[in-house]
């Protein structure tokens, strides 16, 4: 029925056997996709399993090195991202391509010589906004927009090229739950004005709310297209991954410790200055992980940064008891406070991107040993030990950092950290933009620190992933803590009303007396002066 | 749609090496200087026949007197801007762009002339005395080039100023200091005192083996010790992770202010030793224009090197060889100016470029393109395929 009804469509673009090699790996192989006239079509794969590299070969920013791509039927002859506009494919890129001190109106017409005022500009791309329910104004300045905003504006910018294929390069991971339902109709409405969309993703909810077919991407080669209303997140997931692979998340049973590091009033400004964390408290106990759920740029990131000194804060932090206020990132590590912080851009913090693994292996260590030299031997060892132990695909240990997959960093970065027989591990969204595969490792990786009395913070956006992996989880809204509740006592809709501030358990119970533990280890006097 | 469409694909596609071999990047390097060095020779010989009816050969003879007859002078030539180079280096590694060296050396040479002005009757009186003279004069100079250094570091890391245009201001500072001490020194008789000290040769560096001799000495030391000082120690690792990613420096516990200001004070205290170099070895006065444009050449010539003082070395040879050479073919055959020497230069930075993009990428030809049909289609005779890799 389904299908027989996009039969009836017209074929708008056909991939026939694409194949693209990198230094003698193949990113894509024989390739064949394709795509109709109003359709959404999802492409699906790990990461490494050549979604990029594809879309990248389609919107000319690579040319194939066999095969050829149709259009209407017509073989197209693409070699540059103007090409590619010209035969009405345009591409919305995972990182933004904007001048942030131009006005949106102003990005959208770069580049075009076609000879509107700017007035008749605005005219034509209000119109394009309104058509599709786009809310933005237009004269913004970027850099005063959104993440949300700035996405507008790069689609309008396709837009205003006429383009009918539309590619999204995982369009929902900046994305706040009510912003991407917002994305999402206006996707379907793009799609009933009979242009043909691609989105790239490796959520599956999204794959199966939103698109009429999937196609299925491992390692490179294509692995089939199925019509989503006919499938599942099952048998989605064993296509993707190749073997069966248990989508039930281990959640450690085991009993919890003392309190490792308790927090009391804490308040954090954001970098412009307003309050990013309004009077918390909380604690987390050894061999337990509490999860801290809320929408995007709500705390998280601060939170994280007073908690290891790298942010200024007012309030009281304390490790075993003892105070820990105005301690140095370097004091705190001598304590045994760890963080793993994957912020959007994995590199920034935590590993140096053009050094080598084994110089990112010595960052912590390098000044253990004696003398004025720095001792590298160590460091290999260790870096071979980690790149065992959790299987990083490298070429050799002098190979910069930024040249592995997101996968094999994020292992380098915990296997780094982990080796350091931390006693608080935070950690902020430790598997955004992995694999399965590699993501149950870094779940594994961090059951073992439980299993050893660690006490781990776990910022994370998934709640599914949440609900499973956490033993108690911390929801915020706006900075403030809206309640700490047992994941087994809870459900993902409660968490979901928590984090937009309409259920605040804090004032519902204020008898529980939320983020106090009972057994505190702070002498309460200190406190109180 | 628009079917009779253009669209282009270009006769090479510009691919990343992989790993190129030390040998083969070392064979690419030498065959680049020698194309140029017979190019340079070629345009020598193109200006050079209009004036005179001296053959290639006497004129490439008059090119190597040029060079090599005062082998040390073109030692000491190649030395100082070396120095300058890797006086930058660890700045530059650390992505502090220190444009400011030919300034800091300046107030390094100016701080030794004026010691060496006045404490003359001092120093004259005894060897000791002397010895003296010349401790406090390389003291005062590395002191007085840290500080010039440290103050645009200071409100780069305390209130984030721009450190290029606040370095490459002190250097006009330094130059109109330099003239005013000049004006002083000279009791305003004269535009300056000329050579300090010509007779009693106080503060002057002693003659062993050559007159420059301990300058060069010295200069190559220093150049070992940056080498081993970026590659081994822990403050050389800490300046290429402060360089890389500031954020995950102040991360593991790095105290990057410090790291930043105790590395300037280095990059400095190079230069305050260029400057007592200038004072006690090499021009025993000082002008406005002591240093020339070393400053910025040797930025040019670590960037090019990639920070590596061991390429450093052998660029700023290449460099000063060829300027001697040609500055000699100038004045021999009464060119009028040194420009062909400029020229020169300009050539062979181009070849270092050039010579650098292809240890880095490899073009390989597209049998795509409507170019390749054009001229190799025919022979081809339809079959697909064919790449050329140069």
């Amino acid at each position: 029925m389904e299908n027989n009804q996009l039969n009836s469509k017209k074929i708008k673009l056909e991939l026939r056997n694409i194949s693209k090699h990198f230094k003698g790996i193949y990113a894509n192989k024989n390739i064949n996709i394709s795509l109709y006239e109003g359709e959404i079509l999802s492409i699906l794969g790990e990461n490494g399993s050549g979604k990029t590299t594809l879309m990248n070969v389609l919107s000319g920013i690579y040319t194939p090195d066999e095969g050829e791509i149709y259009i209407n039927n017509k073989l197209a002859n693409i070699h540059s991202p103007k090409d590619a506009f010209e035969y009405g494919i345009g591409m919305v890129h995972q990182h933004f391509k904007l001048v942030d001190t131009f006005t949106a109106i102003e990005n959208i017409i770069l580049g075009l010589k076609d000879k509107l005022s700017l007035k008749e500009a605005l005219e034509k791309a209000t119109n394009i906004a309104d058509k599709y329910g786009f809310k933005i104004d237009l004269k913004k300045k970027i850099h005063d927009m959104s993440v949300s905003e700035k996405q507008t504006v790069e689609i309008i910018k396709v837009l205003y090229r006429n383009v009918d294929i539309l590619i999204l390069d995982e369009p929902t991971a900046v994305l706040t739950i009510q912003e991407i339902d917002r994305l999402f109709d206006i996707i379907r409405k793009m799609r009933d004005d009979n242009k043909s969309i691609i989105i790239i993703t490796h959520k599956l909810n999204e794959v199966l709310s939103i698109s009429d077919r999937v196609s299925i991407l491992r390692k490179g080669e294509y692995i089939g297209t199925l019509i989503t209303k006919e499938t599942d997140e099952r048998e989605l997931t064993n296509y993707m991954v190749g073997n069966k692979v248990d989508l039930k998340l281990e959640r450690l049973r085991k009993e919890a410790t003392v309190p490792t590091l308790e927090i009391r009033g804490l308040n954090v400004l954001k970098d412009d200055g307003t309050p990013a964390i309004k009077d918390l408290n909380f604690f987390l106990r050894g061999g337990q992980i509490l999860g801290v759920a809320g929408i995007a740029g709500c705390g998280q990131k601060e939170l994280c940064e007073a908690i290891v000194g790298l942010r200024h804060y007012k309030g009281n932090i304390s490790h075993f008891g003892e105070s820990i206020v105005g301690y140095t990132p370097e004091k705190i590590k001598e304590i045994g406070i760890r963080m793993s912080f994957i912020p959007e851009d994995r590199l920034g913090l935590g590993l140096a991107p053009n050094l080598s693994i084994v110089d990112n292996m010595l960052l912590k260590s390098y000044q253990k040993s004696k003398g004025i030299f720095v001792n590298r031997k160590d460091a290999k060892k260790e870096a071979l030990g980690v790149i065992e132990r959790y299987n990083v695909q490298t070429e050799s240990v002098d190979t910069p950092v930024k040249n592995l997959s997101g996968g094999n960093i994020q292992k380098i970065l915990l296997g780094r950290e982990i080796g350091t027989d931390p006693n608080v591990i935070i950690t902020a969204y430790p598997v955004r933009g992995l694999d399965i595969n590699s993501s149950y490792m870094i779940y594994d990786i961090l059951n073992e620190e439980k299993a050893k009395n660690t006490a781990i913070l776990f910022v994370g956006e998934d709640l599914d992933v949440l609900l499973a992996f956490c033993d108690k989880i911390m929801v915020l809204c706006e900075g403030r803590n809206m309640g700490i509740i047992h994941t087994k006592n809870t459900t993902k809709e409660e968490i979901g009303l928590m984090m937009t501030g309409s259920k605040n358990l804090m004032e519902l119970y204020p008898e529980k007396n939320y983020g106090f533990a009972p057994d505190s280890l702070i002498d309460n006097k200190e406190v109180g002066k | 749609m628009n079917e009779n469409k253009k669209t282009h694909a270009p006769l090479f596609s510009i691919i990343k090496r992989d790993d190129l071999p030390l040998y083969k990047s070392i064979i690419i390097r030498v065959l680049a200087f020698i194309i140029t060095f017979i190019l340079a020779m070629f345009i020598c010989y193109a200006t050079v026949s209009k004036k005179s009816d001296d053959g290639y050969i006497k004129m490439m003879s008059t090119f190597f007197t040029g060079a090599t007859n005062r082998p040390w002078k073109l030692a000491m030539d190649v030395c100082l801007l070396l120095a300058f180079a890797i006086a930058i280096v660890p700045a530059f590694k650390m992505k502090y762009w220190n444009m400011g060296a030919n300034g800091q050396v300046l107030m390094g040479a100016l701080i030794s002339i004026i010691l060496m002005f006045y404490l003359n009757d001092f120093a004259s009186k005894s060897t000791f005395n002397n010895i003296l003279l010349i401790v406090l004069m390389l003291v005062s100079s590395i002191a007085v080039s840290i500080l010039w250094a440290v103050i645009p570091a200071i409100f780069k890391v305390y209130f984030n100023t721009n450190e290029t245009l606040f370095t490459l201001m002190m250097n006009y500072v330094a130059s109109g200091i330099v003239g005013y001490v000049n004006y002083i020194l000279a009791k305003g008789k004269e535009e300056s005192p000329g050579i300090i000290n010509l007779t009693s040769k106080s503060g002057w560096l002693p003659t062993i083996v050559d007159k420059y001799f301990i300058a060069i000495v010295i200069i190559i030391l220093i150049t070992v010790f940056v080498y081993f000082y970026m590659k081994k120690t822990k403050h050389g690792y800490e300046i290429s992770v402060v360089g890389d990613s500031i954020n995950t420096a102040k991360y593991v516990g790095m105290n990057t202010k410090k790291i930043i200001i105790r590395t300037i004070c280095l990059s400095g205290a190079i230069c305050g030793i260029i400057g007592f170099i200038y004072a006690s070895s090499i021009n025993h006065s000082i002008s406005a224009n002591t240093c020339g444009s070393l400053g910025f050449t040797g930025v040019l010539v670590a960037w090019l090197a990639n920070f590596s003082p061991i390429i450093i070395a052998g660029i700023s040879f290449v460099l000063v060889f060829l300027s001697s050479g040609t500055s000699k073919i100038s004045s021999v055959y009464k060119l009028g100016n040194n420009d062909i020497s400029n020229v020169i230069i300009g050539l062979l930075f181009f070849s270092i470029l050039i010579c650098e993009f292809f240890i880095r990428f490899k073009l390989k030809l597209n049998s795509q393109s409507t170019l390749y049909k054009l001229i190799f289609g025919e022979l081809l005779n339809g079959k697909k395929g064919g790449e050329g890799q140069c």
